[in-house]
């Protein structure tokens, strides 16, 4: 057992009625995850992008020259925020928020060679559903996983919980010669599978 | 949202290094170049973008500003030759800009661009996309205030993953881009001065808008609108920085229409 965590997930539609006859890709998703705090991931159609937060301070600039960088070269003011800031503020005319999800603290479980998340959704009507994040830790193999993914399905199947979603779609090309392993990859890729667990 | 609070001034080329030896002087502290490159993106114009939200409210279409850094390994004395040791690099290189030539490749700057190549995520270039107010109104303003919002993009992936197509996905086109070299120097109380190069470019042309001459722009940034001492205290430092070169540069507030980044309303 650890320390408990939270998410924030958002939900923006643009309004431009000429947009796009495809209705998913007016859709763009925001989330903030606590156990995350330096990020905001944005997933919009299969693009993930990975932005600052509104939670930047100095020692999270020490750790990213990338952001020293932009500070000193007279890009950035030193004080981002999150995107959510810029699309609820000067970009509202383009993209509307509609929902916010929101799971307050959530479980983490960690096994042997599993990290197993669980969080309940909220939204302002209600209970949206329980999601369950499991993440393999260390060099576990993918039969493991598997494994460890079956006896979770097991596990809903004996308490009666036939009608859930599973997703382990990602966004890279994901093969064994080229495992992922940068921070990007792995929040954009679980990021996407909360958007194609919620999107139902 | 941070605000900005900034003075104005430009000196000729041929004062350059007076003005270099008198700023180390006044803030004790030696000059730095820098380098940025920065794209300027608008909603796009096929799209219907109302001028309202869903709320009603008034809401303009503005630029968004999106900008990165350029390792001063990449300056150039001209396009044909190799790049210079970083090492030798300082901020007379300056003097050597007086013409339209561009110090980098034009296809470098694309490449940073559009380019999806990536090994890991510290490679991947990090930018910032701002977006700024006009500058406050006000007939007996001492200095410019200018609010900017902004967010930095770390990095993306996705098949085909670059700057202009998440641009593109946010509905957003390609308007111009511009390069800025300069140097700075960083004063107490957080106060920067800037003396920039800026170049416009595009495929066939690169034009110096600074020809002949540098901006100079002196700012502070204020993370708290609302913290009054503070922009109390920017102010007045800003001010005595303007009387301290009283006689020597004029610093000066810039007409608050051309820091207007809106789109002409239509």
């Amino acid at each position: 057992m650890e320390e408990p965590w939270s998410i924030e997930f958002k939900t923006y539609r643009t309004h431009i009625k000429n947009y796009s006859e495809d209705s998913r890709s007016k859709l763009m998703y925001s989330m903030n995850f606590s156990h995350h705090p330096r990020y905001n991931v944005i997933i919009k159609n299969k693009l993930g992008l990975l932005l600052s937060s509104d939670k930047i301070n100095e020692s999270v600039k020490e750790r990213d020259t990338r952001i020293q960088d932009l500070i000193e070269n007279d890009c950035s003011t030193g004080f981002p925020e999150s995107l959510d800031m810029l699309l609820g503020s000067k970009l509202t005319n383009m993209w509307e928020q509609r929902q916010i999800l929101r799971g307050d603290a959530g479980e983490t479980f960690r096994t042997i060679n599993c990290i197993i998340r669980c969080i309940n959704l909220f939204s302002s009507t209600g209970f949206k559903g329980l999601i369950i994040e499991i993440e393999s830790i260390g060099k576990g193999s993918v039969e493991v996983f598997n494994n460890k993914v079956n006896d979770i399905k097991d596990l809903l199947k004996e308490i009666n919980i036939a009608d859930y979603q599973i997703s382990h779609d990602t966004l890279t090309e994901q093969t064994d010669l080229n495992p992922i392993e940068s921070d990007t990859d792995n929040l954009c890729n679980l990021a996407y599978q909360y958007v194609r667990v919620l999107e139902y | 949202m941070v605000q900005q609070l900034s003075l104005f001034s430009s000196i000729d080329d041929k004062s350059y290094d007076l003005f270099i030896a008198t700023m180390n002087t006044v803030s004790g502290n030696p000059p730095i170049l820098y380098a940025k490159v920065s794209t300027v993106w608008i909603p796009n114009p096929s799209l219907q973008i109302e001028g309202a939200n869903s709320k009603g409210q008034l809401v303009e279409k503005t630029r968004i500003k999106v900008s990165t850094d350029i390792p001063l390994s990449m300056l150039q004395q001209d396009s044909s030759s190799e790049p210079l040791n970083t090492d030798a690099i300082d901020h007379t290189i300056l003097k050597t800009f007086q013409d339209s030539n561009m110090p980098i490749n034009f296809k470098t700057l694309q490449d940073m661009m559009h380019g999806t190549d990536r090994i890991n995520d510290e490679k991947q270039n990090a930018w910032c996309l701002s977006i700024s107010d006009i500058p406050a109104a006000g007939n007996n303003r001492k200095v410019s205030m200018q609010t900017i919002n902004e967010s930095i993009l770390l990095s993306h992936v996705g098949s085909n993953s670059n700057i202009e197509t998440i641009m593109n996905e946010l509905g957003y086109i390609f308007q111009y881009q511009y390069v800025t070299i300069g140097t700075r120097f960083n004063l107490k109380h957080n106060l920067i001065l800037e003396l920039q190069k800026i170049w416009n470019i595009t495929e066939s042309s690169k034009k110096q808008i600074t020809k002949g001459g540098f901006l100079i722009k002196a700012f502070i940034n204020v993370d708290k609108a609302t913290d009054i001492d503070k922009m109390n205290l920017t102010e007045s430092v800003l001010l005595n920085l303007q009387k301290e070169l009283q006689g020597y540069i004029t610093l000066a507030v810039p007409d608050r229409k051309s820091m207007d980044s809106r789109l002409v309303i239509d």
